[in-house]
């Protein structure tokens, strides 16, 4: 539980931080960070029910996408101002890099196995961000049919 | 008609500083032939990859006009992001003249960042702070933290006098394995491998990663490939940097 809490204020924090060096200002700023805030939240929650590493990164993909789109509508930006700060903490970092250390140090049998993580994991950041986006597009579409 | 081919220029000059701000490649295709079609156009063609533009733009005269376009430098700013994309609404709503249209591009090229301690700052804390979320100690953190904040100044220094991207990231995270390693080498901390990966979320092109997947998922299958290649030679070279520091410091120490 502690770790949890720990790991969310971390992600929080990062998110904060490279919504900075991003260049955001003001209410921006703050609504980009709880986006980090958020979606690792809905990582560590759907972590509990699902073992594999595919469905809790693809649902957090989708709750941050959705939270993105909302602030892009409320906010008037466009909707990767907002993403890019929510999906950081998801970002494969440290696999990524555990992946390439097998490689430079050959350890070939652990490559596999980590390259394969990172893809997984990468790939269900991809899809869920194009879930939510390509359904909003929809979304979009039938409002402007029903209007005209 | 004159005034078309000025707007085209007008929409390429967008469209490229949006790109080199983060924009996504669907996207400057879409601001593009917004531009071009408020203005009259009867045909706007754009194809966009994450280094070039090309529009080609038919007339209802039946006159075409074609453009292509350069892009060298990536940096992300969302800030001059945001503006442009105000802008490009506001063009396709009000058409206004190209002398406004010029004059606002001016103003948003020359937006600034936060200056050098703040972001050297922020970047001492998103170090500690990833040290800690990927299972750092406190002082594992607080030796990230540094060297965070001297990887940001030196990053700086290098991108002032034009240095290669690869050439740099590669400097920049031999630096902080060095100092790890170093740290680790006179029991400041337990674990350089932690320091390390602390560093390496601020230079992992990570962002690249998942908006190449996303690029191909999406249908934009050249672009996607061209930023998977980018992320996969800086990745390789972020984990060699941090090797031959590892290597130099245990024929030394």
């Amino acid at each position: 539980m502690m770790t949890n809490l720990i790991q969310l204020l971390s992600a929080f924090l990062g998110a904060f931080g490279f919504s900075i060096l991003f260049n955001l200002h003001g209410r921006k700023l703050y609504f980009a960070s709880v986006g980090g805030l958020l979606s690792y939240g809905s990582y560590l929650l759907t972590a509990q029910w699902n073992g594999s590493d595919f469905i809790p990164y693809f649902s957090a993909a989708i709750v941050a996408t959705a939270y993105a789109e909302i602030g892009a509508r409320i906010l008037r930006s466009p909707a990767t101002v907002f993403l890019m700060a929510g999906i950081i903490p998801l970002v494969p970092g440290g696999s990524l890099y555990y992946t390439m250390q097998y490689a430079v140090t050959k350890q070939w049998h652990l490559f596999a196995p980590q390259g394969e993580r990172t893809i997984i994991i990468a790939a269900a950041l991809a899809a869920g961000i194009m879930m939510m986006s390509s359904a909003k597009r929809v979304y979009d579409g039938i409002r402007w049919h029903c209007k005209n | 008609m004159m005034n078309l081919k000025k707007i085209l220029v007008c929409a390429m000059d967008i469209g490229a500083l949006m790109l080199s701000n983060g924009a996504g490649v669907s996207r400057v295709e879409d601001t593009i032939e917004r531009i071009c079609r408020a203005y009259g156009a009867k045909n706007v063609e754009v194809f966009s990859i994450t280094s070039s533009i090309l529009t080609t733009v038919t007339t209802k005269e039946g006159d075409v006009f074609t453009q292509t376009k350069r892009i060298k430098q990536h940096a992300i700013d969302f800030k001059k992001l945001d503006e442009l994309n105000a802008l490009s609404r506001h063009i396709c709503f009000a058409r206004p003249g190209i002398q406004f249209i010029n004059d606002e591009i001016e103003r948003i090229d020359k937006i600034e960042a936060y200056t050098l301690p703040i972001r050297s700052a922020i970047s001492a804390l998103i170090a500690g702070v990833f040290t800690i979320f990927f299972g750092g100690g406190i002082m594992e953190a607080v030796i990230a933290a540094m060297a965070g904040f001297i990887g940001c100044v030196l990053m700086h220094f290098l991108n002032k006098y034009n240095a290669n991207e690869i050439f740099s990231n590669f400097l920049t995270i031999f630096m902080v394995g060095s100092i790890a390693i170093i740290a680790v080498h006179f029991r400041l901390a337990g674990n350089y491998g932690h320091i390390i990966i602390g560093n390496i979320m601020l230079l992992v092109p990570g962002v690249g990663f998942v908006n190449s997947i996303r690029d191909v998922i999406g249908g934009d299958t050249i672009a996607g490939m061209i930023r998977l290649c980018e992320v996969i030679v800086i990745a390789v070279f972020l984990a060699g940097g941090s090797f031959a520091a590892l290597m130099l410091w245990e024929g030394i120490l």
